[in-house]
């Protein structure tokens, strides 16, 4: 059975809404990523 | 139409309710990711607590501690409650979530996560300690507990052709909610200091209303597949791989199982190695390679390791998909002996790049253990109670948290007190840990698939699924 629609049937607005959610999850995690990446390159000068 | 077992109990509450939560034809199962991911970024926090320990010290001195501030060693229990907390948590409340589904969950873990920030707020602000514990560490510790496992059986099911991947996705947000938590900590007090505050109860205001939004709105977007649903294209495989069962095992007939014990072993080795030598990983790098690794790079290497950690989540649980979950335990343990047992070496030659090498590696498989064991635990004890299960497993996480660092630290002072140079006494540490992985392995290697006796009947799981 295969009720919810599939990644090749996604409509605009569900595409919209996972462009949105995965936007609101991954910009703070890519904020936290740069910052330690940036305290990281202490460790390389 | 029931996914499981329902619990409706209508009014103001009645959107939290598992019926409520079924996926609606027009659903992408993509959506769920980001909805654990909400609540695993913020309550992955708890690995950046120490940022406020110091600040904590100096509520009244403000510039430096004075009479009646409190000390280190005091604060340092604040975690430590939480850490036990959230084992106590994950193991109690495993059944119930497993009942009310997962947004009822999210929504009680942010209220509990959230809410222990406030009340550690009015802690900080009346100069009681006891508050703190109660707040962050009880009531934090609960909402981490509960949060921590609240996504992983929706994932599971939502991603039977990847659980590996899909719940080192949201596992590998707990692990990258310290890297944000840690500079926005910093930036809120800064912004809340004043001479006559170091901005500590303005910071916990901020970010238990910022964690209590975040967190919900990942209760908001959490789906459950409707009874019976598989991804378009997916057919389980009739003959499943040998230690991957289509069966399911009650959560009180798994703690019957040798399985259950040994991968508990198997998580609790693997995590006391990773904390203890993560705990010791700053000073160690200093202390090995003196004049070369100075504080502010040894404060960078944390940092390296923290984003390793993060990234071993996702890729050796997805990795676990293809190879399986028994062999990549195998190969956790048999890697990170030889690179236990090498790190001294990397001193000896003085190779700092080396040494960070085998670090990073190291904390990819550490943050990997974390990772993948909910989907050995749905391999072996099938999906019904995997949530349930994975719950009660988490009491080795609590364990190995004392453990760990106790070991190392046990060990250390016995080397210095014995007359060994400080940058030496790492190097036993390090073959013990290799030992303790040794344990590990061998824990490992034992399993095997559970005997049929411990599953469900067809009748227990239709009864099951009735409740």
């Amino acid at each position: 059975m295969t009720n919810a629609i599939q990644p090749n049937q996604i409509s605009g607005a569900t595409k919209f809404k996972l462009a949105l959610a995965w936007a609101f999850v991954s910009v703070p995690l890519i904020w936290g990523v740069l910052n330690t990446l940036e305290r990281a390159s202490q460790l390389f000068r | 139409m029931t996914t499981a077992t329902q619990v409706d109990s209508g009014g103001m509450f009645g959107w939290l309710d598992r019926s409520h939560t079924v996926a609606k034809p027009g659903f992408s199962r993509w959506m769920v990711p980001p909805a654990a991911l909400c609540v695993h970024l913020c309550i992955g926090q708890v690995y950046a607590f120490s940022v406020f320990n110091l600040p904590m010290t100096k509520l009244i001195g403000i510039t430096e501690s004075a009479p009646g501030d409190w000390k280190l060693t005091e604060l340092g229990w604040i975690f430590s409650i939480a850490i036990v907390c959230l084992g106590l948590a994950a193991a109690f409340t495993g059944t119930w979530l497993d009942r009310v589904g997962p947004r009822r969950a999210m929504f009680t873990s942010a209220l509990l996560f959230g809410g222990g920030f406030l009340v550690s707020a009015l802690g900080v602000h009346l100069h009681q300690l006891w508050l703190i514990y109660l707040g962050y560490g009880v009531l934090g510790g609960c909402g981490l507990g509960l949060g921590y496992i609240s996504p992983v059986k929706t994932l599971i099911t939502w991603f039977p052709d990847r659980p590996g991947m899909a719940t080192g996705m949201a596992i590998m947000g707990f692990g990258g909610g310290a890297m944000i938590a840690s500079p926005l900590s910093v930036l809120l007090m800064d912004y809340f200091s004043s001479p006559t505050d170091v901005g500590v109860a303005g910071t916990f205001v901020t970010m238990g209303l910022i964690y209590l939004v975040f967190m919900m709105i990942g209760a908001i977007i959490v789906r459950v597949p409707p009874h019976g649903w598989l991804p378009e294209g997916y057919t389980p495989p009739a003959q499943p791989k040998k230690m991957v069962t289509d069966n399911h095992v009650h959560v009180d007939e798994a703690l019957k199982t040798p399985q259950f014990y040994l991968l508990w072993g198997v998580l609790c080795l693997n995590v006391t190695a990773g904390i203890g030598v993560l705990g010791q990983a700053s000073a160690m790098s200093q202390e090995m390679f003196p004049g070369k690794i100075t504080a502010a790079a040894a404060a960078g290497f944390v940092g390296l390791l923290s984003l390793f950690n993060m990234v071993g989540r996702f890729f050796w649980a997805s990795t676990s998909d293809y190879i399986g979950r028994r062999n990549t335990y195998m190969i956790f343990f048999a890697l990170g002996m030889a690179l236990y047992a090498a790190v001294p070496w990397t001193g000896e030659t003085g190779s700092v790049v080396l040494f960070v090498l085998f670090y990073c590696v190291i904390m990819t498989m550490y943050g990997g253990g974390f990772a993948t064991i909910p989907a050995y635990l749905r391999d072996v004890f099938g999906v019904r109670y995997v949530g349930a299960i994975h719950g009660r497993l988490l009491t080795a996480w609590s364990t190995a948290g004392v453990l760990g660092p106790v070991l190392v630290n046990y060990i250390r002072e016995y080397q210095i007190n014995n007359g060994v140079p400080q940058a030496d006494a790492y190097s036993v540490t390090m073959y013990i840990m290799a030992g303790l992985l040794l344990v590990g392995f061998l824990l490992n290697w034992l399993m095997t698939p559970v005997n049929d006796k411990h599953y469900m009947t067809e009748e227990e799981l239709k009864a099951s699924m009735e409740k």
